[in-house]
C-alpha cells in the first residue's frame, strides 16, 4: 500500500516514461522562459507586405496574413499554453483534494454536502458550465481561469475522496490515531502523500484538456483574445487558410501535440513509478 | 437492484433542482438585455420596457424563479423569447442529433480504445505501447472544430469517401454522414479510455488470479481475455463515464463544423441572443443527460464487478 | 451581411444574427455605379424543374414579417411573400411586385395601387387591398415594429378588392422606397389573424412564387413552388432548399464539391482560390454595408474633431483592405454604405501619417492619450482589423486597448453609452438613405447616430428638408452636401465598404444577390 516516488529512489530507476516526459517538460518550460529572448521579432507586429509566406529561412514556421512569423507566436504562445496548463490546474487541484480529503476523512456531513455539491457540478457538462460562466464574466483568459476553477475541481475532489477512503483503513493511520495524532498532522503527514499521487496522475491529463478547453474557447471567442499568440487562437486564426496556408494552423497544431505528448508521458511515468511491480520494463 | 435505480432517479431530483437553480441565476448575470436581441438595433427604450414586461422580466428575481419552477413541475419549460415558440418543441428536435452523436461516438470510442488499451497493456514499456500511446495522445490536446476539418478534407475531400457535411433525411443517411463527426468526438476521448485500459490491464495481469490461471495451463490469450479484460475494462468504463461531461460539450464545436442540427449549436446561439427559456432547458438536458449515463455506468459497474456490487447493495 | 474570411465561430454566428438584426438589418440599396452588376446569366432559355439547394450561414428565427430583422429571416421571407412593389435590381428604384401599376398625385401626397387581380395565396385564396391595408397596418402600428419611422402620417383606402390608396399628410420623398420595405410583406388578413402572430411564424403563407414545406430548425428550410402563384410559366424550380451550413471552410467545400448549388458569404480570403476551381462562378456584387470604428463624443479627447481626423488620416485602410479583405472592398467617401444618393465624389480620408501628426499637434492632446475600443469577440475579421488600427494609431501616440466583448454585450454597453470606442456596421434595409440618415448622421430617432452622441444641427436641419424635399435633383444635393459636413466632423473612422460574394455551381441561371442583400427566386433555373 505504501507509494510515492520516494520508495522509488535515485534518478536511474526511474522508469523512462517518466524521464522523458520530465525532461520534455523541462525543455518546454526552457522555450517558454528563454525562447522569447532569444527570439529578434515581435508576436504582435504585423509586416503586411510579408503575408501569408510559406515556411523558409526567414520564416520557419511562414507567416500568417498579417505577415507576423508563426514561429515567434508559436514559441511567445508556450508561455501562454503553459500558462493555461498551471493556472486552470492548480486552483482545481488545491480546492479539489482539500474538498476531497476533508469529505473523505472527516465523513458525516461535511461528506454528505459536498458530495451534493459535487452531484450538482458534475452533472453540468464541463465544457458547457465553463462556456457559460465565461459569457457571465466575460471574455478573456482571467475569467477563463475562474470559470474552470469553479468547476474542474469536482475530479479532484472524487478522486481524492475515493482513495482517502481506502487509505483510512490502513494499520498505520490508524495506528496514528491511536497514538493521538492531530487530524491535521495526520492528514498532512500519513494521508497527503498517499492520496496526492493519484490526482498529480489525474493533473497532467487534466493539464491537456484544459489546453484544449483553451483552444475551443479561443475559437468561440470566449478564451484568449488576439493579438494574444495563445496557440488555439492561432490555430482558429489560421482555420479558413487550412488549404491555402496550412502552416498558419499546423504548426501550432504540432505543438500542442507535442505538449500533450509530454504532460501524458509524464503522467504514465508517475503512474508507472508508484506502481513497482510494471515499472521494471 | 430495482431499489437501486429508484433511489438513484430519486436522488437526481434534488440534483436537478440545484441546475436550474444555478442556471437560472447564471443567464440572468449574462450581460445584455433578450429584449434588445429580440427587436434589434433600432429598438427605443420604451418598445425594450414593453418587451420586458410581456416576457416577465420586468418582476422580482425571487418571483421569477418561482414561477419557472411551478410551471416546470407542470412540464412547461416556457416560450423562447427568441423563436416565439415552445422551448420544449425547439430542445426535443434538436436533442435526437446530439443523443445519436454521443453515442456513435461513445461506440466508436471504445472500438478504437478496447484494442489499443489491450495491445498496449499487454506489451507495456515495449515499442508498441510507446508509438500507441504518442498517438493517441496526439488528438488529445488539439481542438476539434480543426481535426474534424482535417478529417473532412482527408476522408471526404481527398477519399470521396464521406459527404462533407451535413445530418441527413434518414437514419441509413445520418449514421453514414454522422460518422466523421463522431470520430472527430471519439478521438477525444479514446486517448482518455485506452490510457485507464492499459493502466488497470497492467495492474490486473500482475494480480495473484491471473498467475493462478495461469498455473492451471490455461493459454495466454483466454487468460487475457477471460480474466484480465473483465477486470481491467470497469476502470476504463469508468474514465469513460467521467469524461462524458467533456464529449457532451465537445458536441458543441463538433456540430458547428459539420452542420448538425443539435443541442450545443442551440445552446451557443440562444446564449448569444439571451434567450433565457432555451439555454435553462438545453442545460436541463444536458445535466440529465450526463446524469442518467453517470447511473448507466455505475449500474454497468455493478454488473460486472462483485466487489462493487456489494458495497453499493448490500 | 457579410462576414468576411473568418472562421465560422458559433459564437460569431450568434452575434453576427443580432447584429444584422439591426434595423440596420436588411436593405434595400443601389450601387451608385450600375455597371458594376454582372450581367445575370440568363442566356439560353429557361428550364423548367429542378430543386436548387442553397447553403447560407444560419436559420430563420420567423417568417412574421415585422418583428425580425435578421437578414437570415428576411432572405428566406421574401421567398414566400410578395411586396408591393421591390426594389431594383440596381437599387436606385422600385419595380412592380403585387402591384402591377401606381399613380402618384401631382403633389406626390396621394398614392394609388392597382394590384394584380391574378395574384393568390398558396392557398387558393386572392389577394385582396384588404390583406394589403392590414399587412401595412401591422408594419406601420404593432407595437413591435421597429419600422414605423420610415413612414409619414398616412391614412389608407380600398375603393375596391384591387385597389389601395394612401393618403399622405405630409411630404415625404422616400415613400416609395418606404413602400417596399420587407416588413411590408403581404400576408392573408384572415389566416392572419385566425392563428396569431406565433403559429404564422411557423407556418405561413404568402401570395410569393415559392411555399414553405418543411422546416427542420438549425437544419434546413424546404420550399415548394406555389401552385397559385400568379405567374404559372414562373418560377421555373420545382423548389428551393435552404440549407445551414454555419462553416466557411465546410460551406464552400460544399459548393466545391457539388453538393450544394450555391454557397452564399464566401470568405474573403477564399475568393481567389474559388476563382480557379472548376465548376462554378464568384458572383462578386455591390451590397449596402459600411464598417466603421466609432468614437463616444460623450468622452471628452473624442469631442475634439482634430483628433478624429486624425485618427481617419493615420489608418491605412487600402492596407487593411488588402491584407484582411483580400482586395474585396473600398475605401468609404461617405458615411453612408455605397448606395442611392451616396456622394462617391467626395475623396476618401487618406493614409496621411503626416497630416495626422499635425492635426494631432493642434488639438487638445498634442503628445496622445490612451483609449479602449471595445470589438465582438470571435469574428477573425473585426480583430485583425482591430490590431492592425492598435499599431497604426501608434505614432500619433495613441495607446488603443482592445477590450473584445460578446456581441450582445458590446452592443448593450454601446448603446447604453458606456464606452470610449467601438467597431461597428450597419446595412439598409431600403434604397432610400433616409433610414440610415436618420439612425447614423442625424441626431434622432433615439439612436443618437448610432450612440456616437455626433449631433450637427446643421446637419438635423439638412436631414429634415432632404425627408420632404420632393424635387430629386435638389434632395440629391442636399443629401451631398450633408454627407460632406458629417464626413468632415469624422464622427467615425470610416473602414470599408464591401461587397456580397457569392459562389454558384455553373448550372445555375439567373441567380443574384441584390444590394439589399437579398435575392429574388422566382427567375432562376437550373440546366
Amino acid at each position: 500500500m505504501r507509494r510515492g516516488l520516494r520508495a522509488r529512489g535515485s534518478l536511474q530507476r526511474w522508469p523512462r516514461n517518466l524521464k522523458l516526459g520530465v525532461g520534455l517538460m523541462i525543455a518546454w518550460i526552457l522555450v517558454a522562459v528563454f525562447g522569447p529572448m532569444l527570439l529578434p521579432g515581435n508576436p504582435t507586429t504585423m509586416d503586411l507586405m510579408n503575408s501569408l509566406h510559406p515556411p523558409s529561412l526567414a520564416f520557419p514556421f511562414g507567416t500568417d496574413n498579417l505577415g507576423r512569423g508563426v514561429f515567434t507566436r508559436v514559441v511567445y504562445g508556450s508561455r501562454i499554453d503553459l500558462q493555461i496548463a498551471l493556472f486552470c490546474v492548480v486552483p482545481a487541484f488545491v480546492i479539489g483534494t482539500m474538498v476531497g480529503m476533508s469529505a473523505g476523512y472527516f465523513g458525516g456531513t461535511t461528506d454528505v454536502v459536498s458530495m451534493r455539491l459535487v452531484d450538482v457540478a458534475v452533472a453540468f457538462p464541463f465544457f458547457v458550465a465553463v462556456i457559460a460562466i465565461v459569457a457571465v464574466l466575460g471574455p478573456g483568459l482571467k475569467n477563463m481561469y475562474i470559470a474552470v476553477a469553479c468547476v474542474g475541481w469536482v475530479s479532484y475532489a472524487r478522486i481524492t475522496r475515493a482513495e482517502i477512503l481506502v487509505v483510512k483503513q490502513t494499520d498505520y493511520v490508524q495506528a496514528a490515531r491511536l497514538l493521538g495524532f492531530s487530524d491535521r498532522r495526520i492528514l498532512a503527514r500519513h494521508i497527503l502523500p498517499n492520496v496526492i499521487v493519484q490526482a498529480l496522475v489525474y493533473a497532467t491529463s487534466d493539464a491537456v484538456l484544459d489546453i484544449f478547453l483553451g483552444s475551443s474557447l479561443g475559437w468561440l471567442g470566449l478564451g484568449a483574445q488576439p493579438p494574444l499568440p495563445e496557440w488555439g487562437l492561432i490555430i482558429a486564426d489560421g482555420y479558413s487558410f487550412v488549404s491555402q496556408a496550412p502552416w498558419i494552423s499546423g504548426f501550432p497544431g504540432l505543438a500542442i501535440v507535442l505538449l500533450a505528448v509530454s504532460l501524458s508521458l509524464l503522467g504514465d511515468g508517475l503512474a508507472d513509478a508508484l506502481r513497482p511491480e510494471l515499472g521494471r520494463a | 437492484m430495482l431499489n437501486y435505480i429508484l433511489r438513484r432517479l430519486l436522488l437526481m431530483i434534488p440534483v436537478a433542482f440545484g441546475i436550474t437553480l444555478a442556471v437560472f441565476l447564471l443567464v440572468r448575470l449574462i450581460p445584455g438585455d433578450p429584449a434588445r436581441a429580440i427587436l434589434g438595433i433600432h429598438a427605443t427604450p420604451a418598445l425594450m420596457a414593453a418587451v420586458r414586461t410581456r416576457l416577465g422580466l420586468d418582476r422580482g428575481i425571487g418571483m421569477q424563479y418561482l414561477l419557472y419552477i411551478k410551471h416546470l413541475v407542470q412540464g412547461d419549460f416556457g416560450i423562447s423569447y427568441y423563436y416565439g415558440q415552445p422551448v420544449s418543441q425547439l430542445v426535443l428536435t434538436r436533442m435526437v442529433p446530439t443523443l445519436v452523436l454521443l453515442l456513435y461516438s461513445t461506440i466508436i470510442s471504445l472500438l478504437i480504445a478496447i484494442p489499443a488499451g489491450l495491445l498496449a497493456g499487454t506489451r507495456q514499456g515495449r515499442g508498441t505501447d510507446h508509438a500507441l500511446r504518442v498517438v493517441a495522445t496526439a488528438g488529445l490536446g488539439l481542438p476539434s472544430y480543426w481535426t474534424g476539418f482535417i478529417l473532412i478534407l482527408l476522408f471526404s475531400v481527398t477519399f470521396h469517401i464521406f459527404p462533407i457535411a451535413g445530418y441527413g433525411n434518414t437514419w441509413g443517411a445520418r449514421l453514414y454522414n454522422l460518422f466523421l463527426p463522431a470520430l472527430t468526438c471519439a478521438l477525444n476521448v479514446a486517448p482518455l479510455v485506452m490510457r485507464a485500459l492499459r493502466t488497470s490491464l497492467g495492474e490486473a495481469l500482475g494480480a495473484g488470479f491471473i498467475d493462478t490461471a495461469r498455473a492451471k495451463g490455461l493459454p495466454g490469450n483466454v487468460v487475457l481475455l477471460s480474466h484480465a479484460l473483465r477486470v481491467a475494462i470497469l476502470p476504463a468504463l469508468n474514465v469513460l463515464g467521467l469524461n462524458i461531461g467533456f464529449l457532451v460539450g465537445n458536441t458543441v464545436l463538433v456540430e458547428n463544423v459539420f452542420a448538425v442540427p443539435g443541442l450545443g449549436q442551440l445552446m451557443i446561439s440562444s446564449i448569444g441572443t439571451r434567450d433565457y427559456p432555451t439555454i435553462q432547458m438545453v442545460t436541463l438536458m444536458f445535466g440529465v443527460i450526463v446524469v442518467l449515463i453517470y447511473l448507466v455506468t455505475d449500474l454497468g459497474q455493478i454488473l460486472l464487478d462483485p466487489r462493487v456490487r456489494r458495497s453499493e447493495l448490500g | 451581411m457579410t462576414r468576411s474570411s473568418g472562421q465560422p465561430r458559433p459564437m460569431a454566428l450568434s452575434r453576427r444574427r443580432l447584429l444584422q438584426s439591426s434595423a440596420l438589418g436588411l436593405a434595400a440599396t443601389a450601387l451608385a455605379s450600375a455597371g458594376f452588376v454582372p450581367a445575370a446569366r440568363a442566356d439560353a432559355t429557361p428550364k423548367r424543374g429542378g430543386i436548387l439547394t442553397m447553403a447560407r450561414t444560419g436559420d430563420v428565427v420567423s417568417f412574421e414579417p415585422v418583428v425580425p430583422s435578421d437578414n437570415m429571416s428576411i432572405w428566406a421571407k421574401l421567398l414566400i411573400f410578395q411586396l408591393l412593389i421591390r426594389t431594383n435590381p440596381s437599387g436606385t428604384g422600385v419595380v412592380p411586385d403585387l402591384a402591377t401599376t401606381w399613380d402618384i398625385s401631382d403633389d406626390k401626397r396621394t398614392y394609388t395601387f392597382h394590384l394584380n387581380p391574378k395574384a393568390a395565396f398558396s392557398d387558393g385564396t386572392p389577394v385582396t387591398s384588404e390583406d394589403v391595408e392590414f399587412s401595412f397596418s401591422r408594419a406601420l402600428y404593432d407595437k413591435d415594429s421597429w419600422c414605423a419611422s420610415l413612414f409619414p402620417k398616412l391614412t389608407m383606402e380600398t375603393p375596391d378588392a384591387h385597389t389601395i390608396i394612401f393618403k399622405l399628410k405630409q411630404d415625404w420623398a422616400p415613400f416609395l422606397a418606404a413602400v417596399s420595405v420587407h416588413a411590408a410583406a403581404i400576408v392573408p388578413k384572415a389566416y392572419f389573424t385566425k392563428v396569431g402572430v406565433d403559429v404564422f411564424g411557423n407556418k405561413p403563407i404568402g401570395s410569393g412564387p415559392f411555399v414553405m414545406t418543411k422546416w427542420k430548425k438549425g437544419d434546413s428550410i424546404t420550399f415548394a413552388r406555389n401552385p397559385h402563384f400568379w405567374d404559372p410559366t414562373r418560377p421555373y424550380l420545382d423548389g428551393v432548399v435552404l440549407s445551414i451550413i454555419a462553416d466557411d471552410n465546410v460551406r464552400m467545400l460544399k459548393v466545391q464539391s457539388g453538393e450544394i448549388d450555391i454557397g452564399t458569404q464566401v470568405p474573403f480570403n477564399q475568393v481567389n482560390k474559388l476563382k480557379q476551381a472548376s465548376g462554378l462562378e464568384v458572383q462578386i456584387v455591390p451590397y449596402d454595408r459600411i464598417d466603421w470604428i466609432q468614437f463616444n463624443e460623450k468622452v471628452p479627447v473624442f469631442q475634439d474633431v482634430k483628433i478624429r481626423q486624425a485618427m481617419n488620416y493615420a489608418v491605412d485602410k487600402e492596407a487593411i483592405i488588402k491584407a484582411v479583405l483580400f482586395g474585396y472592398g473600398e475605401v468609404p467617401t461617405s458615411f453612408l454604405p455605397k448606395m442611392y444618393m451616396t456622394d462617391t465624389t467626395d475623396k476618401p480620408y487618406p493614409y496621411d501619417l503626416a497630416k495626422a501628426k499635425q492635426l494631432m499637434s493642434e488639438s487638445s492632446q498634442p503628445n496622445g492619450f490612451s483609449a479602449k475600443c471595445t470589438t465582438f469577440s470571435g469574428d477573425t475579421i473585426f480583430a485583425q482589423v482591430a490590431e492592425i488600427v492598435q499599431q497604426m494609431l501608434l505614432p500619433l501616440g495613441i495607446k488603443m486597448t482592445i477590450v473584445p466583448e460578446e456581441m450582445n454585450t458590446q452592443l448593450a454597453q454601446v448603446s447604453a453609452g458606456q464606452y470610449e470606442m467601438a467597431q461597428g456596421y450597419m446595412t439598409s434595409d431600403i434604397f432610400d438613405p433616409c433610414e440610415l440618415v436618420a439612425f447614423a448622421g442625424a441626431g434622432d430617432e433615439g439612436s443618437d447616430s448610432v450612440w456616437t452622441f455626433y449631433n450637427n444641427p446643421k446637419v438635423d436641419a439638412l436631414a429634415t428638408k432632404a425627408l420632404g424635399e420632393l424635387d430629386e435633383a435638389k434632395r440629391r444635393a442636399t443629401y451631398l452636401e450633408m454627407q460632406r459636413m458629417i464626413f468632415s466632423d469624422a464622427p467615425y473612422l470610416w473602414l470599408y465598404w464591401t461587397p456580397a460574394i457569392t459562389a454558384i455551381r455553373n448550372d445555375i441561371h439567373g441567380f443574384m444577390v441584390l444590394p439589399t442583400g437579398n435575392y429574388w427566386l422566382e427567375d432562376v433555373w437550373k440546366s
